[in-house]
């Protein structure tokens, strides 16, 4: 195809992706592999180098308001990239051996599962957690300020939470995805950080597990302009146009459809793998 | 959440939110260069090429800005500086954590550093 056209083609489902994930909730990089491999037979690789570039962008854009609101806990998240950066750079170096096709069916079964997560309801978690000595020797705590008044917190299980990152990591740099799903799930469910401050605080981890990572893949020339620029320009755009219907439309049916789509695709991509079309 | 803290949060922000809109700048600029010039090249990324594009490193950027592709060239700038953007943003928090005397944070700060020089290096 003439890199006009390719370009512009792209650039949509880029947008198309960025506005999906925003809208799921899944962020915009887990939809735009698929899209690209499956819709315009773009190489995994390529796919995945792109959207790694997309995913930088749209979660330190992202993280910039969170950070600014004061909703993000810093120490809390240094402490995980600790185990997030050491995962993704052996992430990155498994996908090296790991054939394309491989790499496509566990792709699948991760968005499988992120776009479950996405579509059923999330329960409001009423159990209260201690925090461990070790926790507060680190002060790995904060305060929520809700709706409902402010909110102390702490951390509890950071060594467990560290596993389960550093599990994140590897998912995030052996496919090019943020693994929020994975991040939210540690900090939320297992440490009892607040959901708002475990979501802002997984988007604030996802650009620097991200680089650890694409550093690497940018020397095996995953990372090709031609393709990263549209791709990270149309995630950015249909990201913050997510951002801007979210508060206008009916969140929790629209979620709904979309996991279900995300599912489909998710199948699909698992199908190819095993025919090794991808 | 101490007074210190809240000074790192809002420069921490702020290098994001730059970092994020530099490469925005060189990926627009380089994207219509690039397209202004190359636009009824064929593409095709079915296949892969691996190191063999230009791209991959410093040197390969550098000479494609100075003649055969200066648009692609400029954009891969742009992705360059993404990739700095979240490692300046942990830099400068060992800055501020050492500002607060609080060495646990320095120290765990500078080893994500590290591993993310590490990364660079390697690639």
């Amino acid at each position: 195809m003439p890199a006009f056209e390719l370009t512009i083609v792209v650039l949509g489902v880029a947008v198309l992706a960025g506005l999906v994930g925003s809208l799921t909730g899944l962020g915009g990089g887990v939809i735009v592999t698929p899209a690209l491999t499956l819709l315009l037979g773009v190489d995994l690789r390529y796919a995945i180098g792109a959207s790694l570039v997309a995913l930088i962008a749209t979660s330190s854009g992202a993280a910039a308001t969170y950070v600014r609101d004061g909703l993000t806990n810093i120490r809390i998240g240094m402490f995980l990239e600790l185990a997030t950066t050491v995962g993704a750079i052996c992430g990155a170096m498994l996908a090296g051996v790991i054939p394309t096709s491989t790499l496509a069916i566990v792709f699948g079964a991760v968005l499988l599962y992120s776009a479950w997560q996405a579509g059923t309801v999330r329960r409001e978690r009423t159990k209260v957690f201690s925090p461990t000595p070790f926790a507060r020797r680190l002060q790995l705590s904060g305060v929520y300020h809700g709706e409902a008044g402010d909110t102390p917190y702490s951390a509890s299980h950071p060594t467990l939470g560290f596993g389960i990152m550093y599990g994140a990591g590897i998912l995030s740099g052996l496919l090019g995805i943020g693994s929020g799903a994975f991040k939210v799930i540690a900090l939320d469910r297992v440490m009892g950080v607040p959901f708002k401050v475990s979501t802002a605080t997984s988007n604030f981890m996802i650009g620097v597990t991200g680089v650890a990572s694409a550093a690497i893949y940018f020397g095996r020339g995953y990372i090709h302009p031609a393709l990263a620029f549209p791709v990270m320009l149309g995630v950015l755009g249909g990201s913050t146009l997510g951002a801007f219907l979210l508060p206008r439309l009916p969140v929790k049916q629209l979620r709904r459809g979309f996991a279900l789509v995300v599912g489909v695709v998710a199948i699909q991509m698992i199908v190819q793998g095993f025919r090794g079309h991808l | 959440m101490t007074k210190d803290d809240h000074q790192l949060e809002i420069l921490i922000s702020l290098t994001l939110r730059s970092g994020v809109a530099l490469a925005v700048a060189l990926g627009v600029i380089g994207g219509v260069l690039y397209l202004s010039h190359h636009g009824t090249d064929r593409m095709d990324f079915g296949t892969f090429l691996g190191e063999e594009i230009p791209y991959s490193t410093l040197g390969g950027i550098a000479e494609r800005i100075s003649g055969p592709n200066e648009g692609l060239g400029i954009a891969q700038v742009g992705v360059l500086c993404l990739l700095l953007t979240p490692i300046s943003r942990v830099a400068l928090s060992i800055f501020g954590f050492l500002r607060e005397g609080d060495w646990v944070f320095t120290a765990i700060s500078s080893v994500v550093l590290a591993i993310l020089l590490f990364s660079l290096s390697m690639g």
